[in-house]
């Protein structure tokens, strides 16, 4: 099994108010799957991607990957295991608007002290995958917002993760382009055998995936394979 | 991600995407470095200037024997040739003199009397002509003769058998340049300002007939150097100096100390604000860049990488801003230097001109690194802030403006700047700095940095009362403009920060000038009282003028309008300096002269005016006045007595009061001329100070005086009004030098205010989009703008002014009477209130300006879709 939750929970204090955002969800992920997690707002849809991507911490449970817990983890620990264990596409793309599009995915594994030049082959590889090859050298700024989120799966992808993480990644997009990239990323999944966990508010972008997960009220009300 | 990494894909980017922003942090730092490394290149210059002279005089000499400035009996010569291990000793006149018609220090130069036959066994001389120097007959058959070095010939136009006119102890003199001195051994002394004379000579012309004034002595290679010094000492007793030329250097350096150390502390004072530059600026960096550094961490980067991220971010910036600091020093230091000097001599009674200042690389390479690592110390902290950012924000659209934990944060940086000027001043008004030098410092440290930190919260008070004042005026652009300063408290911090820490320099430096001008200016009127003084060519107004001769006082009193004084009594004056344990003081000996207590507020301290003062003249043992300095330094009270070792021995002198004098900090002692001429043998004078006969006018007096002795003796003659204007010039220009601290601590605070203006614009970019969407004018939002920043501009002032005036009083009070010296009494300077205010405002309106421009000038739709 490559990623396990047990019993995972997280309350906030809102003033002197206590929150629970999860009660107790547990589930399992085995390679290759492309779960879609769906849910109302303020189900705890983010907050579970969030505590599997090792963003935030659970107030009880754990999370397991290829049987590691990351429970024990220090901050420095978690921070090498999102950098070489996961892969994160963002809503809002993220993407550092000072580097260009092929800087942006090299960034992970620059971030782990290789050069540029060993990182580029392995880009550029990456860029033509998503059909950006010709705009590697482009800015942000100078690029679509589906171009943009194309380079963060190419991103998300250049550590060659166990596991890719997805925030509502068409959220900002239109629907023909959103559809496209939702077709990568199933395309991933089926073709490359990558685990992707992708939280989205859409119907329509979770029928994309093979498995369905729906929160409510911060635990799970249905898991059903597609 | 290795250092490199970080540095070329992350902070390098960023630092070239917005140069604009990298250039005004770097500008705050080269002003703030600018500054100090100006005082660095001045003080290491002036004692450069010190020990060279010394060295220079000395030559091979390995002790120098003296007795202050009256000199001592040409007899003393062959004793101290008696002195078994003396091989060689040396005789020299040393005197000041003037070119004619001299009315500032800077015409002045330094006379070298020697006896060319014998100074080959000390000194050296590199003559263009060396025939001059090895064949010195040439030179003693012609008395007119003068050696000038080369320097000092180029700058003031002469060549060999130039003629120059000096004004000498016997009136103004011609000389014939015979020669001309290449920089080398003792041409290098005093800046290289300096002439050759014979010995005979300089006697003749300085008034300083039978005597000497310095014997350098080579001594037996096989006697131990201190063993020498002792039997020279025993052989003459006390009133002579023998020192060895490195503990010359030392008391120069000891003398030095106090004030560079000030010098040092003001100019640190604007690096500091340069440093509060970089502060705001990476805070600020930090906050916006809130979500990339979420990024960033989500995709696997350390904390510390974070902290490191900014931290070769600014070291970049500070390492340019520092070299340009440095460039900027060198070119500040040539501006400063005169400036400096002027306060520097005042204030050790001492003539420094310096010619040459150096820069050394030590000092480059020094100046360069503490300005980076000033910069990198200053940005750790919000560097540190970027560590705790959550990976959470990379999944947040918009970064949080504030939180619960700011505003402690916040509340806590208060408390913390309460704090500090809490300890800052139970430590000046207890005196802790006393305790340790370094308590001193962070006492210093305390007054910026807690005025820094408790200041903006004080500006609040003041906005939230400026409010409730103008709830009902009609003027909704100046009330949004309140309301969004009291809302973003964090970002209204950040600006009055930046531009309070200026001013508030401004207004402690204002204090410092003010309460120095004015006790200065009240103590001069107090003591000068006769209607006009009469010397030589020189400076007056710090004493550093040729001496004359007292028989000239005779004729001055035949000029028809001056009063006589009246038998038994004078109007002489003598001030010289003089070594009283290990300090360098001023000697001020009067003629018994009744104006000087009987009819004025004469500043003697404690007990009555006239009895006091008169005392100095009929006490039956021999007494003397002091200032608090000097009885601190002998620890003696009044009453007691006080040996003073003078060329005739050591005389036991009663103390028989207190009085205030600024001539030296050190101190000061007012002996009764004739005492002072019996025990030093000094009869020169160095200003008569006379009174008119009613009816008679000063420019009558002056006419007369001019036409008559005026002529023949070479005097000046100036008024008592223009003697205190030209003393409170003096106070103006030796304190002009913090000006340039002013303006550079101004400087920096508005390109900080712009700095924090500019990105609280941008990142108000989508606020500015909605309320042009609702219906504001472009002229609106600008007005907005530019009211946000001349409110905090004004407001920042007004915390600024009872910030620094509480810190001056304090800091004039308790701290600088223990660094300096000198008890003075704490003005408040009324005239900096006006312009402090004025100045804050403008710099905010000018930093304001150009975001307001910009806030105007946004797209509706690009400014709310903004991120």
């Amino acid at each position: 099994m490559l990623l396990q939750a047990r019993n995972l929970e997280k309350s906030y204090t809102r003033g002197e108010e206590t929150v629970a955002a999860l009660k107790g969800v547990s589930l399992e992920i085995p390679d290759g799957q492309f779960v879609s997690i769906m849910g109302p707002s303020g189900s705890g849809k983010s907050t579970l991607l969030h505590l599997l991507g090792g963003l935030d911490r659970p107030t009880g449970g754990e999370v397991i990957l290829k049987g590691e817990s990351i429970a024990r983890m220090s901050d420095s620990e978690l921070s090498l295991f999102r950098r070489r264990k996961l892969g994160f596409i963002f809503q809002f793309f993220n993407l550092l608007p000072t580097l260009t599009a092929i800087e942006n995915v090299c960034l992970p594994r620059l971030l782990g002290n290789e050069s540029k030049r060993s990182i580029e082959p392995k880009a550029r590889e990456l860029l033509s995958m998503m059909g950006l090859y010709e705009r590697m050298n482009h800015k942000p700024d100078q690029l679509s917002g589906g171009e943009m989120q194309r380079v963060a799966i190419a991103r998300a992808l250049v550590s060659d993760p166990l596991l890719i993480l997805a925030d509502e990644p068409t959220g900002n997009l239109d629907t023909r382009t959103g559809g496209q990239i939702l077709s990568l990323l199933r395309d991933l999944a089926r073709d490359s055998g990558k685990t992707i966990v992708m939280v989205t508010h859409d119907p329509n972008a979770a029928s994309y995936g093979n498995r369905l997960i729906r929160l409510k009220d911060g635990a799970l009300e249905s898991d059903e394979l597609l | 991600m290795s250092f490199f990494n970080l540095f070329r894909y992350i902070a390098l980017r960023h630092l070239m995407n917005r140069p604009s922003r990298a250039i005004l942090t770097m500008l705050g730092v080269a002003f703030g470095i600018s500054l100090y490394a100006a005082i660095a290149i001045i003080n290491h210059s002036t004692r450069n200037y010190m020990k060279e002279s010394i060295e220079a005089v000395s030559g091979k000499a390995k002790l120098s024997i003296s007795a202050g400035i009256a000199g001592f009996p040409e007899d003393r010569l062959e004793i101290i040739r008696g002195v078994p291990g003396v091989k060689t000793a040396v005789p020299m006149i040393e005197s000041r003199a003037f070119f004619e018609g001299a009315t500032e220090s800077a015409d002045g130069l330094q006379i070298l009397g020697v006896d060319l036959l014998q100074e080959t066994s000390v000194r050296t001389y590199k003559a263009t002509d060396q025939r001059i120097i090895e064949d010195p007959l040439t030179f003693l058959n012609q008395p007119d003769s003068i050696i000038l070095t080369r320097a000092l010939a180029m700058k003031r136009g002469l060549k060999l058998d130039s003629k120059i006119r000096l004004s000498t102890a016997i009136g103004a003199r011609e000389f014939t340049v015979r020669g001309l001195l290449e920089p080398e051994g003792a041409a290098k002394a005093y800046g290289g300002t300096l002439a050759i004379m014979d010995i005979d000579g300089a006697r003749v012309n300085f008034g300083k007939e039978n005597k000497l004034d310095r014997v350098d002595i080579v001594p037996e290679e096989t006697i131990p150097i201190d063993t020498l010094t002792h039997r020279l000492r025993d052989r003459l007793g006390p009133g002579y100096s023998v020192e060895r030329p490195e503990t010359q250097n030392a008391q120069m350096d000891q003398l030095l100390d106090t004030y560079q150390l000030m010098l040092t502390f003001f100019s640190s004072l604007a690096l500091l604000v340069g440093l509060f530059l970089v502060m705001n600026s990476i805070s600020v960096a930090v906050a916006e860049r809130k979500r990339e550094i979420g990024t960033l961490r989500a995709l696997g980067a350390t904390r510390p990488m974070m902290v490191i991220l900014f931290v070769v971010e600014i070291l970049g910036v500070g390492a340019v801003g520092s070299a340009l600091g440095c460039v900027l020093g060198s070119v500040l230091a040539r501006q400063l230097s005169s400036q400096v000097m002027m306060s520097v001599s005042a204030q050790i009674q001492l003539r420094i001109e310096l010619t040459r200042l150096e820069f050394t690389n030590g000092q480059i390479l020094f100046t360069l690194l503490a300005g980076t690592l000033c910069s990198v110390l200053a940005a750790l902290i919000p560097a540190a802030k970027a560590a705790t950012v959550s990976p959470l924000e990379s999944m947040k659209k918009h970064a949080e403006s504030s939180s619960a934990g700011d505003e402690l944060r916040s509340n806590l940086w208060i408390a913390a700047g309460f704090g500090l000027l809490l300890f800052m001043s139970a430590s000046m008004i207890l005196h802790w700095g006393r305790l340790w030098i370094g308590l001193d410092l962070l006492t210093k440290a305390a007054s910026v940095l807690g005025a820094a930190l408790f200041g903006p919260f004080l500006v609040f008070l003041l906005l939230r009362g400026f409010l409730a004042l103008t709830r009902e005026l009609r003027f909704p652009v100046l009330r949004i403009a309140q309301e969004n300063l009291m809302r973003s408290r964090k970002r209204t911090t950040a600006n009055v920060m930046a531009l309070m820490v200026g001013l508030f320099l401004v207004m402690l430096i204002s204090s410092v000038r003010s309460s120095f001008h004015d006790t200065l200016t009240l103590w001069l009127d107090r003591i000068f009282v006769a209607d006009l003084m009469v010397g030589s060519n020189g400076r007056f107004i710090n004493a550093d003028v040729q001496p004359i001769k007292e028989s000239i006082l005779p004729e001055l009193l035949k000029i028809p309008g001056i009063r006589n004084p009246g038998p038994g009594r004078g109007a002489a004056s003598r001030i010289v300096p003089f070594y009283f344990e290990g300090s360098r003081m001023a000697l001020k000996a009067v003629d018994h002269y009744a104006d000087f207590y009987e009819y004025r507020n004469f500043p003697i301290v404690g007990s009555d005016r006239v009895t006091t003062a008169r005392s100095l003249y009929e006490s039956p043992v021999p007494g003397l006045l002091a200032t608090d300095s000097f009885l601190r330094k002998a620890k003696k009270k009044v009453g007691e007595s006080v040996n003073l070792d003078t060329p005739s021995g050591r005389i036991p002198f009663k103390i028989l009061g207190l009085i205030t004098d600024y001539a030296s900090s050190q101190g000061v002692i007012y002996l009764n001329r004739a005492l002072y001429s019996k025990y030093w043998g000094d009869h020169l004078v160095t200003a008569f100070l006379l009174s008119l006969e009613p009816g008679s006018t000063f420019d009558q007096v002056k006419a007369s005086i001019d036409r008559g002795p005026g002529n023949q003796w070479n005097l000046t003659v100036i008024s008592s009004l223009e003697f205190k204007n030209q003393m409170q010039g003096a106070i103006d220009r030796s304190f002009s030098y913090t000006r340039a601290i002013e303006w550079i601590a101004l400087l920096v605070g508005m390109l900080g205010l712009l700095n924090t203006l500019l990105i609280s614009v941008l990142e108000r970019t989508r606020e500015i989009g909605m309320l042009r969407a609702i219906g504001g004018t472009r002229f609106q939002i600008s007005r907005m703008i530019f009211l946000e920043a001349v409110l905090q501009g004004f407001f920042g002032s007004i915390v600024a002014i009872l910030l620094g005036a509480y810190v001056g009083k304090l800091f004039i009070e308790h701290s600088l009477t223990t660094s300096l010296g000198w008890s003075v009494d704490y003005h408040f300077p009324k005239a900096a209130v006006l312009s402090t205010i004025l100045t804050g405002v403008a710099v905010a309106g000018i930093a304001g300006f150009f975001p307001a421009r910009r806030a105007a000038g946004l797209q509706i739709t690009e400014a709310l879709d903004y991120e």
